[in-house]
């Protein structure tokens, strides 16, 4: 019996999948008003159940650890504040109520077994339930052309890439004989089969690179991202993150800890390359939602460092750095929504003189830029100290000056848009007032003051983080 | 108690927000709550004090901020000692004194909600500052007083003096900050810790000598002299007049400028290390007390011989550290505060009445603004050091501090400055209050009740700080420890020269500019070479502009060159190159499906690739079973 209270925040999330599903079928039009509150309660209990729930396995595929407690948090937060950032944006609701909140809930559920795996095969059908609700909510946009095409696009390259994930995990089986992550430790220190593993654990850097948009598997992200409706770009951005780092962390970390030699310096050259092409490519983006795309493909090669460092050092900035970019990307694509339902656009010429036009989004704006580029005293700061410490103490010096180097690239564009909201006059045809929905405000307030307290008191949190990972070596 | 000292800063800025916030709706209400959040932070400024009083000790909260992969950490912290807690009053006392006068003073302003709000914010920045407890925190408050500054002097920012005059108290200030950066950083190179306490202790301990703790003294003196306006960076002091005027009560009289001090007494082992430092820091303050002094003696605008006063009498603190008295100096400063805060607004009362700043056009404002010419003449009387008014006995403190200390060439200096500051205090006082009225025909009136109250408040106490002396000298050595020379008895002449000075400055200052017996343009004619001199400030300003001009220009020049052609050429180039690169990965994405198939592809196989290549005995192995296979399908052909 105590095995199922161990998954109660699970449970709790499926019954509220349930339960909007009912509400969508039974209700009528006015009712279905309260299918947003609904899941908003239930990612609330999950986000206290996680918290309370017991530590221990479920069965032989599934544990609840520290780790997962702190990975879970974070999805639970990036599904409430989705839902609050797609509160009133109309354009998702014109399809039945039900089918968006739907998809969501079932990818975040996907993320929650991610989080909390413990066997390849589990890990795998939770990276399943994740991506494909994703694929859908991309596609999501009735009657326009770049949302079928960036769905399309992104749903071809998912396929790839679990087809490649999973040719690795059947490689690694085939080399050990065992499934479970405890086991499977054990059985690559003793195993002869350097090649079958060495192959195996390639292909699942490919998979885990797809998920992440880490250069070359990245190709999907800016097409997809363009292409979603912008809360769904908002939660693709941080949830490809955790599902990514969630799967790394139980498979490279927990599970194929012998080989770091060889995937650490994959994972680093592949670190270079998305550093440089994001921050890179970043530069002559008009379109505020493929800037943020490429910025996004920058920051997992900045966080796959923390991965290059290993050890709890490296591990510990890693999940910090997970939590500042849930707070500091959520707030740019925050604003980024609140534009786009009142001018409907999402390109640069938008955003000219919005610092005037909205004092509030202005300033919003620029405090997620400038913590996404690192600037001190804000979240972004702080995650780039502790990681970049983190790598330099474990020798990669020359891994830290590149980082460095692309820190100064990407002021560049943050920069651009910050310019463009503060110095450009405001467009004559331009609407005076820029309305600001109450959830949508919360979800402001909520990341502002993330991006803050992190940034200037980021010492607590650091702890958990590092006690998240601590008992794992 | 402790545990909440952190409101005390707290509160005005959460007032400069909600002010801020308001917006134009706030306007009428922006002065009465930002005063109000200064006064409770008052209120337990005043109760931390009697705590101290009652059970004196030094506690510190603190928190770790960042932390390095060494042991260096930079903390964001709070030290609660008797030095904190003297400045913690003065600020909250004096910027509350002013923000009640401004309710008055600034009525009808347009830019009054930016004004409150920027009055509030200064003096949480001031606050955090005098609370640090470690030199990271003191530094990035130091940095925001500076930007508070400088948006106050250029709050009529339409007025290009204003406006410039912002610019150059921020400019000159940097340059200090840039030493004090340094020093701040070198400290911690050699002592692996940003904490004051432990920085102080390390130093004690003998862990900092010879040149580099001279060194360091000294490159923290020089941000000490950029916000204090010591010689040679003293020039944006007197400019920064054009701000309202009780700004320059609160900032450029009262608390800013005196950050400076607080420094050097804050950070006092680490300049006590260096006997070498402390001699440069003595003359240099006393030198700059006698030429400001000087300087202040011929100016016609009101607020600038204010000034240059407080130029002077920063100068006599600073000779005070200098001779290892640093509890006199903060003394004081503490009655200096008081004083100085008062003549600012006094003057603010008759600039208010008057609407000129020049004493010419002013005269015989007595009768007309009774309760303004008898608070100001109580202020003048404690600048001026005559017993028993406050500035007597902080004045006398120093100069028995510099008498201990040995140093008699300084001791002249102190005392002639005394004289020269009755002076020019009593002509001002004389020429603004008494004698006819100037031609100009003006219906001066006494200020509003909100303006003359913080006058009479101020005046009480600088009529009975002074009484404090011994009280003040034994609560604070609990700071850093009673000065190791500061025991030497006292002196009676000293303080009988220091009084016969002053009362032959204010008897000189009588005869010229009440009795008239003596003509003051009959002087200025006889004397004209120092007269022009002093008139010109010593033509400072105008040889940095020269330097400025010729000098760093002619070197701006040749690193011009470099910079377009040498530097900017490769900047350029990297720009081009990053624009370019941008453009050509942007090629990469196509759009095509199949090339992103095949980038992801051929990613893959580069990876598989380069991955057996680094393991020779995996390639041996599949060379064995992939060889004899295409052995045996050659032999087969």
């Amino acid at each position: 019996m105590i095995g199922w209270l161990r998954l109660l925040p699970e449970i709790v999330l499926a019954l509220t999948i349930g339960g909007v599903l009912a509400g969508d079928l039974f209700f009528n039009a006015a009712r279905r008003k309260w299918l947003s509150p609904l899941a908003l309660a239930g990612a609330a209990a999950a986000l206290i159940l996680i918290w309370v729930a017991p530590d221990g396995e479920f069965g032989r595929a599934w544990t609840g650890d520290a780790l997962g407690r702190y990975l879970k948090t974070i999805i639970i937060l990036l599904l409430g504040l989705t839902i609050l950032s797609a509160w009133d944006f109309d354009e998702i609701w014109k399809r039945p109520r039900g089918e968006f909140l739907i998809l969501l809930l079932a990818s975040a559920l996907g993320m929650l077994f991610l989080a909390s795996g413990n066997e390849l095969v589990l890990l795998y059908v939770g990276l399943e339930l994740t991506t494909f609700p994703l694929v859908l909510l991309t596609a999501y946009r009735p009657a326009d052309a770049k949302s079928a095409e960036g769905g399309l696009k992104y749903l071809v390259m998912a396929a790839m890439g679990s087809a490649i994930l999973l040719f690795g995990l059947s490689l690694i089986y085939a080399a050990t004989g065992v499934t479970r992550i405890p086991e499977l430790a054990a059985a690559v220190v003793q195993a002869d089969a350097g090649v079958l593993i060495l192959l195996g654990v390639v292909c699942v850097l490919a998979g885990i690179g797809f998920k992440l948009a880490l250069v070359p598997f990245h190709m999907w992200a800016p097409d997809a991202y363009e292409g979603a409706p912008t809360p769904v770009t908002a939660f693709l951005s941080v949830a490809g993150k955790i599902a990514g780092f969630a799967l790394a962390l139980r498979l490279l970390v927990s599970g194929l800890s012998a080989a770091q030699a060889e995937w650490g310096q994959v994972l680093a050259a592949l670190a270079v390359a998305s550093m440089f092409l994001g921050n890179l490519a970043a530069i002559p983006q008009t379109n505020l939602k493929r800037l943020l795309a490429y910025s996004a493909i920058a920051q997992a090669g900045y966080m796959v460092m923390g991965l290059v460092a290993f050890k709890i050092i490296g591990i510990s900035a890693l999940l910090f750095y997970l939590g500042t970019y849930l707070f500091t990307n959520l707030g740019a694509f925050a604003v980024v929504i609140a534009v786009e339902r009142v001018t409907g656009s999402t390109d640069m010429p938008a955003y000219a003189g919005l610092a005037q036009r909205s004092p509030r989004l202005g300033l919003a704006m620029l405090l997620a830029l400038l913590s996404l580029a690192g600037i001190p005293p804000l979240a972004g700061f702080a995650a780039k100290f502790y990681l970049f410490t983190a790598v330099f103490s474990q020798g990669y010096v020359w891994l830290v000056i590149i980082a460095v180097i692309n820190t100064a690239i990407s002021l560049y564009y943050y920069l651009r848009v910050i310019r463009v909201v503060y110095i450009l006059p405001p467009d004559k045809n331009a609407p005076a007032g820029m309305p600001l929905s109450l959830p949508l405000a919360m979800v402001l307030l909520i990341t502002v003051l993330g991006i803050l307290v992190l940034g200037i008191y980021p010492g607590p949190f650091v702890e958990i983080a590092r006690a998240a990972i601590a008992p794992w070596f | 108690m402790i545990a909440h000292v952190w409101l005390i800063p707290a509160l005005p800025l959460l007032a400069a927000i909600l002010v801020s916030a308001g917006g134009r709706r706030s306007a009428r209400l922006a002065g009465s709550i930002t005063a109000g959040a200064v006064f409770f932070s008052l209120i337990m400024a005043l109760n931390v004090l009697t705590g101290l009083i009652s059970a004196p000790g030094v506690e510190q909260v603190s928190m770790v901020w960042l932390r390095s992969a060494g042991n260096l950490s930079m903390e964001l912290g709070m030290l609660v000692d008797p030095l904190s807690v003297i400045m913690l009053v003065i600020v909250c006392f004096i910027s509350l004194m002013v923000q009640i006068y401004s309710l008055g003073y600034m009525a009808g302003d347009q830019g009054i909600v930016r004004y409150f709000s920027f009055m509030s914010f200064f003096t949480f920045s001031m606050l955090g500052l005098v609370l640090a407890n470690n030199l990271i925190t003191l530094y990035m408050f130091w940095e925001l007083v500076g930007l508070s500054s400088y948006l106050l002097i250029g709050f009529w920012y339409h007025k290009p003096e204003a406006a410039d005059a912002a610019k150059k108290a921020f400019i000159v200030t940097r340059f200090g900050d840039l030493g004090l950066l340094i020093g701040i950083l070198v400290l911690a190179y050699f002592l692996n810790t940003f904490n004051i306490l432990e920085v102080g202790e390390a130093v004690k301990g003998g862990q900092l000598t010879g040149h580099w703790s001279t060194m360091v003294a000294l490159l923290i003196f020089a941000g000490a002299a950029g916000k204090s306006a010591q010689f040679p960076l003293h020039v944006w002091l007197p400019d920064a007049m054009e701000g309202p005027t009780p700004v320059s009560a609160l900032i450029h009289a009262a608390t800013m400028v005196a950050a400076g001090v607080f420094l050097v007494a804050r950070l006092f082992p680490v300049f006590a290390a260096s006997e070498t430092a402390l001699m440069i820091i003595a003359y240099l303050g006393g030198f700059t007390a006698l030429l400001a002094a000087t300087i202040a003696c011929v100016q016609n605008d009101i607020k600038r011989i204010l000034a240059y006063s407080t130029v002077s009498q920063l100068g006599y603190m600073m000779m005070a550290l200098g001779c290892r008295d640093y509890i006199a100096g903060m003394f004081h400063l503490t009655t200096h505060a008081v004083f100085k805060a008062l003549l600012f607004l006094a003057a603010g009362s008759v600039i208010h009445a008057v609407h000129t700043n020049d004493i010419r056009q002013m005269g015989g404002l007595g009768p007309a603004l009774k309760i303004t010419a008898a608070t100001m003449l109580v202020a003048a009387l404690a600048l001026g050091g005559i017993p028993p008014f406050s500035g007597f006995f902080s004045k006398d403190a120093i100069l028995m501090g510099i008498w201990a200390a040995g140093r008699m060439d300084l001791l002249m200096v102190g005392i002639v400055t005394a004289g020269l500051t009755t002076f020019y205090i009593f002509r001002l006082w004389l020429v603004v209050f008494t004698g006819r009225p100037a031609e100009k025909k003006y219906q001066a009136h006494e200020s509003p009740w909100v303006m003359i109250l913080p006058l009479l408040v101020l005046a009480l106490l600088a009529l009975s700080l002074g009484w404090l002396g011994e009280n003040f000298r034994h609560f604070l050595s609990a700071s850093w420890g009673a000065p190791s020379v500061g025991e030497a008895p006292h002196h009676r002449l000293i303080p009988m020269f220091a009084l016969l000075a002053s009362l032959a400055g204010f008897g000189w200052a009588y005869l010229v500019y009440f009795q008239k017996t003596i003509s003051a343009a009959l002087l200025a004619r006889k004397f004209a070479a120092t007269y022009k001199l002093l008139k010109h400030k010593y033509y400072i300003d105008e040889i940095y502009i020269f330097l400025v001009r010729q000098g760093m220009f002619m070197l701006s020049r040749g690193l011009a060159w470099f910079d377009r052609y040498v530097v900017d050429g490769m900047v350029n180039r990297i720009g081009e190159f990053c624009r370019l690169a941008g453009k050509g990965t942007r090629r990469l994405q196509v759009g095509r499906l199949q090339a992103y198939l095949l980038a992801f592809f051929l990613g893959l196989v580069v990876i598989m690739v380069s991955v057996l290549m680094t393991h020779p005995e995996i390639l041996e192995i599949i060379r064995s079973y992939v060889c004899p296979a295409t052995g045996r399908v050659v032999a087969m052909l």
